[in-house]
């Protein structure tokens, strides 16, 4: 009796051990595994490098203005800064900038009068798509009626209205200016783009002027950027 | 005694050198079937020690106590409470009480087997 009794123990013993081993296999996640293959690596080698290089030389523009600083008089001094101010305020949207560019304007595409409906309004989600678009084949500049799209716009819509910049969008049609240091590509690359698809399904038409402007002057960003984290540095800093 | 054990062994190999996997929403379920598993086991081990085990109890207990974890954590889920925690506790508590006991009835052998061993 006492041996069946030990084979009863046994086997419910090998059940325990059978099932903790499981849980125990199943809790234990897999450690995550480098899949990338030969190529993929030699790619994420090439982006790092050139990343690498990026960085390599904002540190390079940034320590030989460091130097200007250092070495230059005074009165040189203030020039430099001033110049840099400059340069920034021009990156920041804050000034008027002008240069080769393209122009497209959203319209009704079919009348009222035709579809026997109102017109729809150009919904933010639409803009901020176009612009997303626009940004992601390197504009430089963009101003959607006279208001410069700068870091922190914002692009909202209130009570069924659009507003840009806190300024409301005005009636159709609405002209997108967009500078660019490749005009060419930007006009190919927006030729072709889902994005006058998108404004035709909300009856709104996104045309594209053929041809390319030589000069575009986009407007300044007008009201004041609200600087949170930042703070102006020591004096031993 | 010594059976058990290399029953336990041979079950954890096993279930290593398988490389079963259970899906992950079931670990919990499996988890309170090993608590029961284990509850039932020393429960075994207890009854045996003090000569009270009875082997249909032992057994019909052991598929019993698994299958009544599982459902009740099941019906938890269904339910939206925590019932699994009830059969957690439940189980918990009954574990410590058995290794407790067990533990005492062990402490009690060998000290009498010392003592034995004194006397002659």
């Amino acid at each position: 009796m006492i041996t069946r009794r030990k084979l009863v123990f046994t086997m419910v013993a090998f059940l325990v051990g059978f099932m903790i081993a499981i849980q125990f296999q199943t809790t234990r996640k897999p450690a995550a595994r480098d899949t990338r293959d030969i190529w993929e690596l030699r790619e994420d080698i090439e982006k790092e490098k050139i990343t690498q290089q990026e960085l390599l030389y904002e540190i390079q523009s940034y320590e030989s203005l460091l130097n200007e600083y250092v070495s230059k008089q005074d009165k040189e001094r203030m020039k430099t800064m001033q110049l840099e101010l400059k340069s920034l305020k021009k990156e920041a949207g804050l000034t008027k900038v002008s240069g080769q560019g393209i122009v497209m304007t959203i319209e009704p595409l079919f009348s009222e009068a035709l579809l026997g409906e109102p017109i729809g309004y150009v919904t933010d989600d639409l803009l901020m798509r176009l612009l997303n678009e626009i940004n992601l084949y390197d504009a430089e500049a963009i101003s959607i009626a006279d208001q410069r799209i700068v870091t922190n716009t914002a692009v909202r819509e209130v009570n069924g209205k659009t507003y840009i910049n806190n300024r409301p969008l005005p009636p159709l049609p609405v002209e997108i200016n967009i500078i660019s240091d490749d005009p060419e590509k930007m006009h190919a690359k927006m030729a072709a783009s889902q994005a006058m698809d998108d404004f035709a399904k909300e009856n709104l038409g996104l045309t594209l002027d053929p041809e390319i402007k030589d000069k575009l002057t986009l407007p300044a960003y007008e009201q004041h950027i609200p600087v949170k984290f930042m703070k102006k540095a020591g004096e031993d800093s | 005694m010594w059976l058990p054990l290399v029953g336990l062994l041979i079950g954890i190999l096993l279930g290593l050198l398988t490389e079963l996997r259970v899906p992950e929403e079931y670990t919990n379920y499996l988890s309170i079937a090993v608590l029961a598993a284990l509850d039932t086991l020393f429960g075994g081990l207890r009854a045996h020690l003090q000569d009270t085990f009875e082997q249909a109890v032992f057994v019909s207990g052991f598929f019993f106590n698994i299958l009544l974890a599982a459902g009740l954590a099941f019906l938890g889920v269904h339910l939206g409470v925590d019932l699994y925690l009830a059969a957690i506790f439940a189980f918990g508590v009954r574990l410590f009480n058995n290794i407790a006991v067990i533990r005492r009835l062990m402490l009690q052998k060998w000290m009498t087997k010392k003592k034995s061993k004194e006397n002659l």
